[in-house]
């Protein structure tokens, strides 16, 4: 399997809850479960009535996007999150060449 | 008691949500016919079910485990794998909840059993109303209802589910999917009280069972069982299927000459013909009339004596599974004399 460094999907896929499911089977998946999520979708502007935020716990991902998303904003969020993955990869090498 | 209301439309966000207590499990349709696995999209599930062919004690027991690996001169160490995976089973029958508290008080009575409880402790039950078809006498075991053994359970009510919150892990869901519930209303429990009336008329099989001790006890010696030995095959496909069977066979897994090993079990079933072969050669029942006596005996008649119900919930699995069509009902009212029932 390839590693990616990021995973961006949307939840509304063939299904209106597929992607939800996608997300926690990443998560219970050993390869994907510490790959940052960015999620960027139209479902808070197409399922008024859905009602439950993103930002609590239930998800699983790292990032919320409602599209149309601003491009600006979500490279930002990409280049911030490269580099904490990078910083904390820097500090697990180093911590093993310390052992 | 909490009750909510959920509209069904929305069912899938539920379960979409809910996720994060546990991986959702639900019955998936297989060949025409249910079986309880893991869904990876909602679209999968099949609420309207009429019975899987296991029922949801394999994640509480399954078929076959590993308890503990042995190796020389290291002893025993416990194998505990899976024993805290956590599981949401969605859409359960009002019967085989039931058939789960039974199994409940087998595995932490008198002999308390670690790997059923540990499993059984992280299966959470999400209950779901359902239709008697052909094969169910749930209502004549007095399984058709439950109040207890479920952490939320959905009941019929047209484009809604009135939603009963049966613990606090069940709370915690409805609280964690809060903006997709409503409040109830007088008019709501009319209704649901309406639909149960309704589904208590839809049984096609009835059997007494009060007196069932009784009636076994004066038949002990019936020419019943020897026509049932002849009929059957000791496939042991009855017990296979059923939701409170819990005999297993404990057997260890190491080759010749080498120094380590597993001991596991599997379910057996008191048709086998070995069921009952003890060490020496003496076999206890060698008759399969004897054999499927026994089990009758034991579901209907022992298991009262023991726990104050039968063990048999009425779920229909045995009568469907059963290659030569042995049917329970049919045994029991032959015992009691009546061969054209009226239900039937």
């Amino acid at each position: 399997m390839q590693h990616p460094d990021l995973i961006i999907m949307d939840v509304i896929m063939n299904e209106r809850t597929e992607g939800f499911f996608t997300v926690q089977e990443m998560r219970r998946t050993v390869e994907l479960k510490s790959v940052p999520i960015f999620i960027l979708s139209s479902l808070y502007s197409q399922v008024t009535d859905f009602g439950i935020p993103p930002n609590s716990s239930w998800l699983a991902h790292d990032e919320f996007l409602s599209k149309p998303v601003n491009m600006p904003e979500l490279l930002e969020k990409i280049q911030r999150c490269m580099e904490e993955r990078h910083r904390n990869l820097q500090a697990l090498v180093g911590r093993k060449a310390e052992t | 008691m909490k009750i909510r209301k959920l509209p069904k439309d929305k069912l899938d966000f539920f379960a979409s949500v809910v996720q994060q207590f546990g991986e959702v499990h639900a019955p998936v349709e297989q060949d025409g016919k249910y079986v309880f696995q893991r869904l990876s999209r909602w679209s999968e599930a099949r609420l309207d079910y009429p019975r899987t062919i296991l029922p949801p004690k394999k994640y509480c027991f399954p078929p076959q485990e590993a308890l503990f690996r042995f190796r020389e001169g290291e002893g025993y160490a416990p194998c505990t794998e899976g024993l805290d995976k956590r599981v949401i089973l969605f859409g359960v029958h009002a019967c085989d909840i039931y058939a789960l508290n039974i199994l409940d008080q087998v595995f932490s009575g008198k002999y308390d059993d670690p790997y059923y409880q540990a499993r059984r402790k992280n299966v959470a039950i999400i209950g779901i109303d359902c239709w008697p078809d052909e094969h169910c006498f749930c209502r004549s075991m007095r399984a058709d209802f439950v109040d207890k053994g479920f952490d939320l359970f959905l009941g019929e009510l047209g484009d809604h589910y009135l939603t009963f919150v049966g613990t606090a892990l069940g709370d915690d869901m409805v609280l964690a999917t809060g903006p997709l519930f409503q409040d109830v209303s007088q008019e709501d429990i009319d209704e649901y009280k309406r639909r149960s009336t309704g589904k208590r008329q839809g049984f096609k099989l009835d059997v007494e069972i009060r007196d069932l001790p009784e009636i076994f006890e004066m038949e002990y010696r019936s020419e019943i069982w020897d026509e049932l030995g002849d009929k059957c095959l000791s496939c042991g496909s009855c017990s296979m299927v059923c939701p409170t069977c819990y005999c297993y066979d404990v057997v260890d897994d190491t080759q010749l000459g080498s120094r380590e090993g597993r001991r596991n079990r599997s379910w057996d079933s008191c048709l086998f013909a070995t069921h009952a072969l003890v060490a020496g050669g003496e076999n206890f029942r060698k008759g399969r009339a004897s054999r499927i006596k026994y089990r009758f005996y034991h579901k209907q008649r022992g298991f009262v004596a023991e726990y104050g119900r039968p063990s048999c919930v009425g779920c229909g699995r045995c009568i469907s599974a059963c290659p030569v069509k042995i049917d329970v009902i049919e045994v029991i009212d032959k015992l009691r004399g009546i061969q054209n029932a009226p239900c039937r």
